[in-house]
């Protein structure tokens, strides 16, 4: 198979590309989760911090009100309630902060405060122990003895004078806690923003390495992961005011790869999206998706089920099949991709005014895969008709190149003049063919296979006609075409029964010639330029001019002829032509000169001259002589060329066996040599033991008779001594003078 | 009994309206393609539909799912002249209970329906 | 490759009236539409084909041949609205029958039908159109094929 450009793309470039983006998604994606968590409890602990000097506060009033009450002689039911609760609270979050323990954050959530294990803050730590001591002991006599009075209760009742010493000391004392507080805090503070910095730099790397990715290999997955990271770096910033302005310029990063992935997913030429393990599609897919699929309303909907409508039953078994594969995560994601069918597969949209739109779509997967299971798909698709198209016609190019190079090979060297009637022979043959097919009207019924059988002969008279004037100029292609089409006719002519249905491959072999001969026309477009120069600098004016005249061209095509046909035929040969007496004759009809000229000279060197070690044998010069000279004129007016070769000539035991075969001649009929010889005018009769591109078929001699004599007006007679030579005299009417 | 045809040739549905016999059915309603079909099919409640395949607007084999969720017990009858294996077989699969292929004749036509109504 | 689906069309068309009208069709010689002649009877369809390969199939056919044809299959009253129909209703079928032989991938759209007027086939540079007379009870009729096969996925 050929590796084709958008699959190495794919495999060298995108595929890379999309892992190592997927792998820094995952990568941003863990340490956002990190860093949430990080913030989340940075936060808390410093609350929780920051709530050790308020209930410190809370104590020093709550004391003072007491006494106020004291002295005042009235209850302090309430404040020695709350001083007891911010005493009880103030002890647990130092004891927090001591040991570690579960604590409940301001706003009210439960979490897990570390131990403060760092020696600056183990020092604040340790002085808020020592002045919290101090506070604790007269916080808890004063609830015990201002508190509700408890029966059994040994306690001293405070006096109003212990009050004020408890009021002044936790005042001072609370001053001091509070500025140990600060200290602590701020230290707290600073340990968490180093934490988040271990955090955020990896993070910001592959941050940037997706943005990065992401310019060349859009994701739309990337989309929810990089939202959701943007919206822990909002709150991130927002809350930790101390490395706000990192967070800011990461945030801003984080938005300027969103607005990017967001750009990217409005504007980019693939359709991306999300499927899950039952080909439903994501929330989010580039706008390009529902152009390349042309539906609307895209997210949500179920994949399969699109496809299902726009691909051939075959292909959407194999895509049900392959999805599967997709999802099964205890298939190696290499040995699935390597198989994917929708590559560039041909989909069939219905088209709202009828029939179908036809494109070509490339589909590629990625596994994304968690927790060891295949969570979802990424899909990318693109409308690839244009490169498919263009594939094809690469393809079907390439497969014309040979035939096309042979065509322009055998071209080049043929004379403009003679392509042009070679181009003009075989459009009217092709034309004769079409015209010969199309008469639909049958007499009778009963008399179709006969007529079924005139056309074909008709037909088979058209390209023997048409292969010989290949033959002529050595266009090779249409020989070959021509012997094929030939061989077919033969085959068919031989069947006992003709019906209609036998034709088609007529048709279609009528089809391949015509093919050929627009090729031919092309190519000679191509070449009017390309010749002109060398026949300027290579030919003579008065050369030039002696190509140019239909005699000449009769000529030179017949030495051709007969010097490929003979060196075939592993045959020697020489070739004299009365010039002037062609030209006398040829100069009205050139074409009917020509072909008859050309079957002659076939039939001649396939089955008249002998090899010439054969030749030699008999006592005659090796090299065999093929001659055209000019008759005289004739009483009717007729004016004559003879074509003689000095060959064995007819062979009218074989012909004689022959006619008899075919039903031509009575076995038990005594005919004379001119009665046999003249069979070899008969259509479909053959002597040639092995047909071939150089041998005729028998038609030859019926072409002859037919234009000769039937079309032209004119006259054959055959002179032959067998073994010795044979000539054919043609006479045609003389141009109206 | 109520038949419903669809297809989007007239000279179908007049020969399968023909062929299926007046005194079977009482009422016949037709369809020229998928879309209507369903709404046919929804205002109707026929007990057999003759359904062909390649039509405008909507397929046949669209069709069938649509009713089929409607009625999972519709005998659905297709009339198509796709003759591939695969056309056939994938209308069986979806709960087509029958496929005739065209060019029919007034006795195939009545044949496949009776068919049909006998299971 | 191209005389198996001109195979496949002659056997659509003569199963067609062999099944509907109980009568031999006769395939004549087939032949190449030249590009600037109409081959189009009274009635024409034409149907669209893509997936495994691409083109058009026509249809078309006489008045009198339709007229004839339609009370075969019940048509007491022909009429041009019925002959329109029932060329497309050939060309439908044996457009669709022909998948027996070329599978489900052979697409086919619905008929469009064209009534008169001259119908000059319309192919692709690199498409040959062939057509197929068929006669059907001295009646003339054509069924022209204009495909080529799109290239298989690899």
């Amino acid at each position: 198979m050929r590796q084709r450009p958008q699959l190495a793309w794919t495999v060298l470039f995108y595929v890379p590309v999309a892992i190592l983006a997927a792998a820094s998604i995952f990568g941003v994606r863990h340490y956002t989760r990190l860093l949430d968590a990080e913030i989340a409890t940075g936060q808390r602990t410093l609350g929780v911090a920051g709530r050790i000097s308020a209930y410190g506060e809370q104590i020093g009033k709550s004391i003072l009100l007491i006494e106020k009450s004291v002295r005042l002689k009235r209850p302090a039911t309430t404040a020695v309630y709350e001083l007891q609760v911010a005493a009880d609270r103030l002890d647990q979050i130092i004891n927090a902060f001591n040991e570690g323990s579960e604590t409940v954050s301001p706003d009210g959530v439960r979490f897990m405060l570390e131990a403060v294990t760092d020696e600056k803050a183990l020092a604040s730590l340790t002085q808020m122990n020592v002045i919290w001591v101090g506070m604790k002991t007269r916080a808890d006599a004063v609830v015990l003895t201002a508190g509700p009075k408890k029966q059994n209760s040994e306690a001293i009742p405070f006096t109003e004078a212990s009050l004020s010493e408890a009021s002044d000391f936790v005042t001072a004392q609370q001053v001091f806690l509070a500025e140990q507080t600060l200290a602590f805090g701020r230290r707290l503070e600073e340990l968490a923003k180093h934490r988040v910095i271990a955090l955020e730099g990896p993070r910001g790397i592959l941050i940037g390495v997706a943005a990065v990715l992401l310019l060349a290999l859009p994701g739309a997955y990337v989309f929810n992961r990089v939202l959701r990271a943007r919206n822990a770096s909002a709150r991130l910033a927002a809350e930790l005011g101390a490395s706000q302005a990192k967070l800011e310029s990461q945030s801003l990063a984080l938005s300027t790869a969103k607005a990017e992935t967001d750009h990217i997913m409005e504007t980019v030429q693939e359709g991306l999206f999300l499927i899950d393990a039952n080909g439903i599609i994501g929330d989010y897919h580039s706008r390009e998706l529902t152009a390349i699929l042309r539906q609307d309303k895209i997210a949500g909907r179920n994949l399969l089920q699109i496809l299902e409508r726009l691909l051939s039953e075959k292909m959407f078994t194999f895509t049900k099949e392959y999805f599967a594969l997709l999802f099964d995560s205890r298939r190696r994601e290499k040995s699935v991709l390597q198989v994917n069918p929708l590559t560039d597969i041909e989909v069939n949209f219905p088209n709202p005014s009828g029939g179908f739109i036809n494109r070509y779509l490339g589909f590629s997967f990625r596994r994304i895969v968690e927790n060891g299971a295949v969570a979802r798909v990424f899909v990318a698709v693109r409308d690839v008709t244009t490169q498919v198209e263009l594939e094809k016609k690469l393809r079907d190019s390439e497969r014309h190149k040979d035939r096309q190079l042979d065509i322009l090979l055998g071209i080049v060297h043929v004379a403009p003049e003679e392509l042009e009637s070679f181009v003009k022979l075989v459009e009217g043959e092709l034309d004769t063919i079409n015209e010969t097919l199309r008469a639909e009207h049958f007499a009778a019924t009963g008399g179709q296979g006969d007529a079924l059988r005139q056309r074909l002969q008709t037909v088979f008279r058209s390209v023997h006609n048409l292969k010989g004037n290949a033959a002529a100029l050595q266009l090779t292609t249409f020989q070959k075409a021509a012997d094929a089409f030939e061989s077919k006719l033969n085959e068919l002519l031989n069947r006992p029964q003709l019906t209609g249905d036998d034709f088609l491959s007529v048709v279609v072999a009528q089809a391949g010639l015509r093919a050929d001969l627009g090729d031919l026309m092309e190519l000679r477009g191509k070449l009017v330029g390309l010749r002109q120069p060398v026949a300027a600098a290579g030919v003579a004016p008065d050369q030039g001019a002696a190509l140019a005249s239909p005699a000449a061209q009769i000529g030179a095509g017949l030495r051709q002829l007969v010097a490929d046909a003979a060196r075939d035929l592993d045959k020697v040969t020489t070739v004299n032509i009365d010039d002037y007496a062609l030209h006398t004759v040829a100069a009205d009809r050139p074409a009917l000169v020509r072909d008859v000229l050309i079957q002659l000279a076939r039939n001649s060197v396939s089955h008249s001259i002998e090899p010439a070690p054969v030749r030699l044998a008999g006592g005659k010069p090796g090299v065999a002589t093929l001659s055209v000279r000019g008759l005289p004129r004739t009483e009717d007016g007729l004016v004559g060329l003879a074509f003689r070769d000095d060959g064995a000539g007819l062979d009218l035991a074989a012909i004689r066996a022959r006619a008899e075969s075919a039903g031509l001649i009575s076995p038990n009929a005594n005919p004379s040599p001119a009665d046999i010889a003249r069979c070899i005018f008969a259509p479909g009769f053959s002597t040639a033991a092995q047909p071939g591109a150089h041998a005729g078929r028998g038609m030859g001699m019926d072409i002859i008779k037919t234009k000769v004599v039937d079309e032209a007006g004119g006259a054959i007679e055959i002179h032959c001594t067998p073994g010795e030579f044979c000539e054919f005299h043609l006479y045609f009417p003389a141009a109206t003078a | 009994m109520k038949l419903l045809i669809v297809d989007d040739s007239l000279i179908m549905r007049r020969a399968i309206e023909r062929s299926a016999g007046r005194s079977r059915f009482s009422e016949i309603h037709t369809a020229t393609n998928g879309l209507l079909a369903v709404e046919m099919f929804a205002r109707h409640r026929p007990d057999v539909v003759t359904m062909d395949i390649t039509m405008p607007d909507m397929d046949g084999l669209s069709a069938i799912d649509l009713i089929l969720k409607q009625n999972p017990a519709a005998n659905i009858l297709v009339v198509s002249a796709l003759a591939d294996k695969g056309t056939a077989i994938e209308a069986v699969k979806r709960g087509a209970l029958g496929f005739l292929l065209k060019p029919v004749t007034a006795e195939s036509v009545h044949n496949a329906i009776e068919n049909i109504l006998s299971d | 490759m191209e005389e198996t689906i001109l195979k496949i069309f002659a056997q659509s068309v003569t199963r067609y009236f062999a099944t509907v009208a109980n009568g031999e069709a006769v395939l004549g010689t087939p032949y190449l539409a030249g590009s600037d002649e109409s081959v189009a009877f009274d009635f024409s369809a034409v149907i669209g084909i893509t997936g495994s390969h691409r083109g058009n199939i026509y249809y078309t056919a006489p008045r009198e041949k339709l007229r004839s044809l339609l009370p075969l299959i019940g048509e007491t009253e022909p009429d041009d609205r019925l002959c329109a129909e029932l060329v497309g209703e050939i060309t439908n079928t044996i457009s669709g029958n022909a998948r027996e032989q070329l599978g489900g991938a052979f697409m086919i759209s619905t008929p469009f039908i064209i009534e008169g007027g001259p119908l000059h086939v319309r192919a692709a540079r690199d498409t040959t159109c062939y057509i197929l007379p068929v006669t059907w009870n001295q009646h003339r009729s054509r069924v022209l094929v204009s495909l080529h096969q799109t290239p298989v996925n690899s």
